[in-house]
């Protein structure tokens, strides 16, 4: 690969919160309230307890690696046959995801706002709004990334002062789900919350690694208790049986926001685009790791003549599904394959890592010089 | 080539060089040295550029009657004589090739021959007319300065240094284009600019290879990072006090002749959303005003797409009175929304340039004829809805709020790709449209500084001076994304508070 973007210490945790935040931000709470009812928050719990430990083994592996991406050191770790199959799966795995965030964004959004226009307009629309950003390297899309935090920080900061009714009995009682329940419930929540894996490709990218493992754990601690405060809101003020019933809870709990000045009628719809930009830099970052990993999968010089075909291919991939149903069973197969490569494949690498110490020289190699916040 | 010792000869190359134009003037004299012996001499200038009279009287004269009683031999050097002891001009170059002493005449140097030395005197004598120093076109303020740049670079430079008394205040001149040798002067302080920045840019000016410059545009468009953006990335500015709170922030200005617009890198978003009366009014004045400005840009640019996106695709959203009002006031108009927005919006941009080309009070009576009576023909016929006016209306007042004339550019061609992304997908496309804008922007930057700092890359110390300013005495440090050399602007410790005498 041609000399790394570097992602400055500020833009690491810019990158995991708008990997986070997507499109499964917005069903999460129908989906726990479905599963598991009021035990739903138990499960949401869980799931960030397995995404912290994710993110310590995902980052450990990181920083045994610096500046070298899965693509390089899973060849030397177990050989480059296995190597490269491995990265072939997993770039398509990446690409899966992408598939999967747009096909789901698709139908919300022909659901709530474009009920006349083709699924696959909208999928191509975002694919290819995604792609321009995604072609032009990291530090671009930290940089966006970073303007759209503000922009989605300040409303759901907002959105608990402004929720009119909430019912704290709503909760409970508590542990009246059973274990499988509670799995599938947790595998839900961290299918809205998964994105750290993005870390295995962009990870090495960072210009202080000795800090990553305390923003990135603190970063998808911070998200997940934001992403929790909006599941509780909604269980509160919407009841967990409406919202078990509902697809898309949170646009409806929005609607109960009283409007200042009766200048719109519906104040969800405002909260719907800062949605279509959250699920927007998921995709965008989703197309650069996927783009970026093949390229180093096959030495390519950039990812950046990859980022289209794999925005075709995630097109494709999204197309699959015949209706939601049949997306969420694809979602959940997603969540299985997340599992087993943070909990089977990351420790596998680390222990391997034991044995087989990094080359020193490619990874000299490669260092690149250090990036101020703004060159001048 | 070389100069020849036969004043005739050189006058012959010189005349064929410049192709014996008729704006060039040879004047040929005989020096008389002690009555004894006489010396052909000549002085070539371009009329114009120099006025004759002041050649008669600051060169030709002193000459003449000091050069009378030489005493020296033959062969001593009569060139250096003259330079040394007869010609009081402060800018004397003994040049020795016919290429340079074509170039010198080029810029407005008056060329000294005489007979015998194969050396040419050139006299800096630039005076050719140039208009008076004029208050701002383009950047007025209410408070603040009314001075401008104009034509005359001498002038400019001597503007910025009138502001910047500051011995490290450095301007380094180069010629550029391959025909027109037109001079450009870079600007920075020497203590203050990051060494690598000044380099950059002296190396990108040096890499232009145009024929001629004839405005700081051409070095603009030639420099820039990203010329395929509709945004600048370089600030252009007539306003010389602006240029030389640019320096002193760490950036580099280049001065171009025959411009009246003095260039600043590195530019961000922020830097071209401000005005130079932010910093002349009290802090609140400022930061009211920039907040102002900062909503104002933003409506002009989404106003009319978001019109077309609620009107077409969500009406929903609009509150049910006001709903039915536009579509009241909709009823009968033969287009869609987009096609109304279209032709209010070009028939705006076509006033607006109308009024730029016509002279002055012509210009004005177009765009009120423009505004107001074809507007309300145009809602009379029923081709456009009130609703609509009225949203360009609000749309062309916001635009004229952005401080920068090139960056208002960059938004109105903006305005009408989102107001097609919204006639095609409603809210998502103007959605998307903002988010295409937005990674546009982040990819964008200025001699490798983001153009969207300081919000990204964050930096929080900078952030006192972007969508609002603190007070003059919190703003200790010069902006982060300069990398200057000497950071403070004044000193760090805390500020005492006056006591109120009793």
């Amino acid at each position: 690969m041609k000399g790394r973007d570097r992602l400055l210490a500020q833009e690491v945790p810019v990158i995991i919160a708008n990997m986070m935040l997507g499109v499964g931000t917005i069903g999460l709470p129908s989906r726990l309230a479905e599963i598991a009812g009021p035990d739903g928050i138990i499960a949401f719990a869980c799931a960030i307890g397995v995404l912290v430990a994710a993110t310590v083994l995902i980052i450990l592996l990181v920083r045994r690696f610096p500046n070298q991406g899965i693509a390089d050191y899973s060849t030397i770790l177990i050989g480059k046959v296995p190597g490269f199959i491995f990265n072939i799966i997993f770039g398509f795995f990446l690409t899966c995801v992408v598939a999967t965030m747009v096909r789901g964004f698709s139908e919300v959004t022909k659901f709530f706002l474009l009920q006349r226009t083709p699924l696959e307009v909208i999928m191509i629309s975002m694919l290819l709004a995604g792609s321009l950003l995604a072609r032009n390297g990291l530090q671009p899309i930290a940089r966006a990334c970073q303007i759209l935090l503000y922009l989605f920080l300040l409303p759901l900061l907002a959105i608990p002062f402004f929720i009119p009714i909430f019912e704290t009995g709503e909760f409970l009682p508590l542990f009246q789900t059973d274990f499988m329940s509670m799995v599938k419930a947790t595998f839900g929540a961290l299918f809205a919350l998964a994105g750290i894996e993005v870390m295995l490709v962009i990870g090495s990218h960072s210009e202080d690694p000795k800090q990553l493992m305390r923003s990135s754990v603190l970063t998808v601690i911070a998200v997940s208790v934001l992403t929790g405060i909006l599941v509780v809101l909604a269980f509160g003020s919407l009841s967990v049986n409406q919202v078990a019933k509902l697809s898309d809870p949170l646009f409806e709990m929005i609607k109960y926001v009283p409007v200042p000045f009766g200048i719109f009628e519906r104040v969800d719809i405002f909260f719907y685009t800062i949605w279509i930009a959250a699920t927007y830099s998921s995709v965008v970052i989703g197309l650069f790791t996927a783009s970026h990993h093949l390229a180093e999968t096959f030495k390519l010089e950039t990812g950046k003549g990859l980022v289209f075909p794999c925005a075709a291919a995630s097109y494709f991939l999204a197309l699959i599904p015949n209706h939601e149903a049949e997306l969420g069973v694809y979602g959940d197969s997603l969540i299985l394959v997340w599992i087993i490569l943070v909990f089977g494949v990351v420790p596998l690498f680390l222990l391997l890592s034991l044995f087989r110490k990094p080359k020193q020289s490619s990874t000299k190699k490669k260092q690149p010089q250090k990036r101020r916040a703004n060159p001048g | 080539m070389k100069l020849s010792k036969r004043v005739h000869h050189n006058i012959q190359t010189i005349k064929e060089e410049l192709n014996d134009s008729t704006d060039l003037k040879v004047r040929e004299f005989n020096l008389s040295i002690q009555g004894i012996r006489e010396i052909s001499c000549a002085l070539i200038f371009f009329e114009g550029l120099i006025s004759g009279q002041m050649v008669t009287e600051a060169v030709m004269q002193p000459i003449l009657h000091e050069v009378r009683d030489f005493d020296q031999p033959m062969d001593a050097n009569l060139i250096t004589f003259i330079k040394e002891s007869v010609l009081t001009n402060s800018e004397l170059t003994e040049k020795n090739t016919i290429d340079d002493v074509v170039l010198s005449i080029m810029i407005g140097e008056v060329a000294l021959l005489v007979d015998g030395f194969n050396t040419a005197l050139t006299i800096d004598m630039k005076g050719w007319l140039h208009r008076a120093i004029d208050s701002p076109q383009s950047e007025g303020v209410i408070r603040g300065p009314r001075d401008s740049f104009i034509e005359a670079i001498n002038r400019n430079m001597m503007l910025i240094r009138r502001r910047l008394r500051d011995p490290n205040l450095t301007f380094e001149r180069i010629q550029v284009g391959n025909r027109g040798q037109n001079d450009i002067v870079i600007a920075y302080i020497k203590d203050v600019a990051n060494d690598e920045l000044v380099n950059e840019v002296r190396k990108r000016l040096e890499n232009v290879d145009l024929d001629v410059i004839l405005d700081s545009g051409y070095i603009e468009q030639m420099i820039e990072d990203d010329w395929w953006s509709p945004f600048n990335t370089i600030q252009d500015t007539e306003r010389p006090d602006e240029a030389a709170a640019g320096l002193v922030e760490g950036r580099v200005a280049i001065l171009v002749d025959n411009s009246p617009f003095v260039l600043l890198a590195p530019a961000t978003f922020n830097t071209l959303m401000l005005s130079a009366e932010d910093y002349y009014v009290r802090w609140p004045a400022a930061n009211f005003v920039r907040i102002i400005r900062f909503v104002a840009s933003f409506v002009a640019l989404v106003t009319p797409s978001l019109y077309i996106a609620l009107v077409s695709f969500h009406p929903e959203m609009i509150p049910t009175k006001l709903a039915l009002s536009i579509a009241a006031s909709r009823e009968g108009i033969p287009f869609p929304a987009f096609i109304e927005a279209l032709i209010m919006e070009l028939s705006l941009e076509i006033v607006r340039e109308a009024g730029i080309r016509l002279p002055g009070p012509i210009g004005q009576t177009i765009g009120i004829v423009g505004g107001l009576i074809i507007g309300d023909a145009a809602v009379s016929a029923g081709i456009v809805s009130p609703f609509m006016v009225i949203v360009v209306a609000m749309t062309a007042i916001a635009g004229f709020i952005i401080p920068t004339y090139t960056l208002s550019f960059g938004l109105r061609i903006t305005r009408f790709f989102l107001m097609l992304a919204a006639s095609f997908l409603g809210l998502y496309g103007l959605t998307l449209g903002m988010l295409i804008l937005l990674g546009h922007l982040a990819t964008l930057t200025s001699f490798g500084v983001s153009y969207l700092s300081p919000w990204a890359p964050f930096s929080p110390w900078d952030l006192r001076d972007s969508v609002m300013r603190s007070p003059w005495h919190k703003l200790k440090r010069r902006p982060g994304y300069t990398h200057t050399k000497d950071q403070t602007r004044q000193p760090l410790k805390k500020r005492r508070r006056r006591k109120r005498s009793s």
